[in-house]
């Protein structure tokens, strides 16, 4: 017999040897496996990680256009300011690792809380780092007034709500032990999307994008904390005792 | 690697493909797991916590949790940090909304214990539990009297002569400090 067989063999015999629960916990085993039903890809992220980039992506796109167009030659700005292109992708990489974050803070034991944390403020650092560079002298794109809209703070805000609602609500049907955190990221996740759009939807101007794109972020994650507790509750309002029904 | 981390091995690989089988919607095997866990999470309390009515409670939020979340489990990850993140969270959740002796009696001490050893006093049996052990000594007066006897802020904040404000930051902290040697533990686990 190998090594691991007779670990395994040892395990098998260890918990035999436990006497079984009893009682209401007998009970509780009993009406839970009763109401087992088969999972379909069990803890895969990948789908609704990507289902909800691509909405955010196409809703704040789509609302963004639909007040205002886009600053005139922002695409072409694109290859002809490779720094700018750069700041565009980490911009767009910054929420990507937002909302996964906000997946992860969902699914029990998946990542620590300190390590979403770190991941979700380098990317985000990163990100405004550029923005910094720009007020030290170093713009990536050229600084102008072109394309400024009148009320590019508010619509931010307005933008990322239904972005950060479906994100709460997608991470609502996992298991969010920790929704002050869930909360927070999905808020920024959903404010980074509109705010990674307005530099091509906006004037682009460093200390304008930093006071007007994102402090919406800033503003939709703390709301998100606060918000979240009371709306991922649902986990935790599955009966108490066995006394209280399954079905 | 030595016996206990080989054992936690081997719990980890049986789990896993129970739960795997339970996904698939194997009812045998996913009482299997289920039994298996009870006895493991009871053990996980007991040796935190000590042996109180506390346990069974919370054995029983832990199953329904595990059930509930068990969609989020991916059979490609560990088992082990998935299923103790939610006892971990559970146990503090229970922590912090339970009056035990109001709710049960005077039921509230367990006959049996996992050592076999069995105290009349509250305050014994929660020092077999390591982790109120390790809490400040004010901290551990604030959670016995108000979450293990029962007693209302007013009742505990009398007995352990302060003011009612300063038992409830007590009870606060104490539950602060539990669920931080909770986490600490659970990197162990």
């Amino acid at each position: 017999m190998s090594d691991s067989t007779k670990k395994l063999a040892e395990s098998q015999t260890r918990h035999r040897i436990q006497p079984p629960p009893e009682g209401s916990v007998a009970d509780l085993i009993a009406d839970l496996v009763e109401d087992l039903e088969p999972v379909h890809r069990p803890g895969r992220l990948g789908l609704p990680v990507t289902a909800w980039l691509c909405f955010a992506a196409v809703y704040s796109m789509a609302a963004l256009a639909a007040t205002e167009p886009f600053r005139n030659g922002s695409l072409r700005s694109l290859s002809a300011y490779p720094e700018f292109a750069a700041e565009t992708a980490v911009a767009a990489l910054a929420v990507g690792v937002l909302a996964l974050a906000a997946f992860l803070s969902a699914v029990p034991g998946a990542a620590k809380p300190w390590r979403t944390v770190s991941w979700s403020t380098l990317a985000v650092g990163a990100w405004l780092g550029f923005y910094v560079a720009g007020l030290a002298g170093y713009p990536a794109h050229p600084v102008s007034e072109l394309g400024h809209r009148q009320h590019c703070f508010l619509e931010s805000q307005l933008i990322a709500l239904p972005n950060a609602a479906l994100l709460l609500w997608l991470t609502a049907r996992l298991m969010p032990l920790r929704p002050v955190l869930t909360g927070a990221l999905a808020g920024c996740a959903g404010a980074a999307a509109p705010a990674a759009l307005m530099q091509l939807a906006c004037m682009y101007s460093p200390d304008h994008i930093l006071i007007y794109h994102a402090t919406p972020v800033a503003i939709t994650g703390l709301s998100g904390a606060l918000v979240a507790p009371l709306l991922l509750r649902r986990r935790n309002l599955m009966p108490p005792r066995r006394t209280q029904t399954l079905h | 690697m030595n016996r206990a981390d080989a054992l936690h091995g081997t719990d980890e690989q049986r789990w896993s493909q129970l739960m795997a089988a339970a996904h698939r919607g194997d009812k045998r095997q996913y009482e299997q797991l289920l039994r298996e866990l009870a006895v493991a999470i009871e053990r996980y309390i007991t040796r935190r916590f000590g042996a109180l009515a506390f346990v069974d409670d919370c054995v029983q939020e832990c199953l329904l949790a595990i059930h509930a979340a068990r969609h989020t489990y991916d059979p490609r990850r560990h088992f082990r940090p998935w299923v103790f993140t939610i006892v971990h969270n559970k146990t503090i959740d229970l922590l912090r909304r339970s009056h035990y002796r109001s709710q049960s009696g005077e039921d509230w001490l367990r006959l049996s214990f996992a050592d076999g050893a069995v105290g009349a006093d509250p305050a014994d049996e929660l020092a077999a539990g390591e982790v109120l052990m390790q809490i400040d000594p004010s901290y551990r007066d604030a959670l016995t009297l108000t979450k293990i006897d029962g007693y209302s802020l007013a009742e505990a904040a009398a007995r352990a002569g302060v003011t009612e404000s300063a038992m409830k930051s007590r009870v606060a902290r104490g539950i602060r400090a539990a669920a931080a040697l909770l986490d600490k533990g659970r990197d162990r686990e």
